[in-house]
């Protein structure tokens, strides 16, 4: 396989200010890059089309979820082998993307999982440590899936294990959605130490810690419409 | 009969009386008339003589009348609940697919890289 069969799929809402930052050195790097602008109300647009970059764009905003899913087919459709999601914001190391995408190239595992709590997580708060780890425990009953960092955004799927999941989670829950069906289809997985880096410009336009509550109430009334 | 008696049934037979009006111009269909006309006339009956539901709680083993209403309400509010949340769970879902759907057919690459293809690292 080849570089070029690993395409990237960032999802992208108000992302303005910090997309050229975020992307640039990706796409130094890596040749298929897909931008999700997931109706952004700023110039989220504007900055990826300023990028060498396939830009999508979603009319009305409906969640990281749906956007990711909708890079997926994008990628999907233009071959890719290997799909990697990749955050908007600044918060992921453009350099542990060669690290999720090497397992999943060599055909060890479906799926390659980030956690920050393997590698390292720069400047994160101590109320966040708290809730991603109360997450964890709340994946390993409701997922049945034992990884340390539940709510990691970059991650690596195979083709095949790409169009076996199907997000169904439109927002935040997306996550854990996504790791309830690796569960579901027995996908192998792995998880890959990787970087996340915590800015006060992340942190402010990041979800706050009192989501998790609401992405738990999603998760599980997802479960009584499915 | 008392003031809340008098009250509730005038509301329930003007409601009643608009009900059949909209099946007469076409915006109520009939079946859907019978359904709510039952459910307005089991409601104006229960108000008018309360006995009849306590007597109906004691026939099915239930203490008192007001727990009937209270369980049937109950087991209502869950069930139409579950409908609305996967009715709103559906419409949503048809959403983010037409919005896919568009994003998609209007995919467009940025500047620095020739169209079409998956692209060559310089």
């Amino acid at each position: 396989m080849h570089p070029q069969d690993v395409w990237i799929v960032v999802a992208a809402y108000g992302e303005g200010p910090r997309l050229r930052r975020a992307l640039e050195p990706l796409c130094a790097r890596w040749s298929n890059v897909v931008v999700v602008d997931d109706g952004s109300l700023d110039d989220t647009f504007e900055e990826a089309m300023g990028l060498p970059v396939w830009v999508l764009r979603h009319p009305v905003n409906c969640g990281q979820g749906a956007a990711l899913q909708t890079g997926i087919d994008f990628a999907l459709a233009r071959g890719a082998q290997v799909i990697v999601t990749f955050d908007a914001d600044g918060q992921h190391d453009p350099a542990d993307v060669e690290k999720l995408v090497a397992p999943v190239l060599a055909g060890e595992v479906q799926v390659a999982l980030g956690s920050r709590f393997l590698g390292e997580a720069v400047d994160m708060p101590a109320s966040r440590r708290l809730v991603l780890k109360l997450g964890v425990l709340f994946t390993r009953v409701f997922s049945r899936i034992a990884v340390t960092d539940t709510h990691n955004g970059l991650r690596a799927l195979s083709r095949d294990a790409a169009r076996k999941i199907r997000i169904q989670q439109d927002r935040m829950a997306h996550a854990s959605d996504l790791l309830d069906q690796v569960h579901v289809h027995r996908l192998s997985y792995r998880e890959v130490p990787v970087t996340i880096r915590y800015t006060s410009d992340s942190l402010e336009k990041g979800q706050g810690n009192w989501n998790a509550f609401r992405i738990v109430g999603q998760l599980i009334l997802g479960r009584f419409v499915r | 009969m008392n003031a809340f008696q008098i009250l509730s049934i005038s509301v329930l037979a003007v409601v009643f009386l608009w009900e059949l009006y909209a099946v007469k111009r076409g915006a109520l269909t009939r079946r859907a008339w019978v359904l709510r006309s039952t459910i307005l006339l089991a409601a104006a009956i229960a108000i008018a003589d309360p006995d009849i539901v306590q007597r109906f709680a004691q026939l099915i083993g239930i203490g008192r009348g007001a727990d009937v209403v209270l369980y049937l309400f109950v087991l209502f509010f869950i069930g139409t609940s579950f409908y609305f949340y996967s009715r709103c769970a559906q419409l949503q879902r048809q959403i983010t697919a037409l919005v896919r759907h568009v994003a998609l057919e209007g995919a467009r690459r940025g500047e620095g890289r020739p169209a079409g293809g998956s692209g060559e690292v310089d």
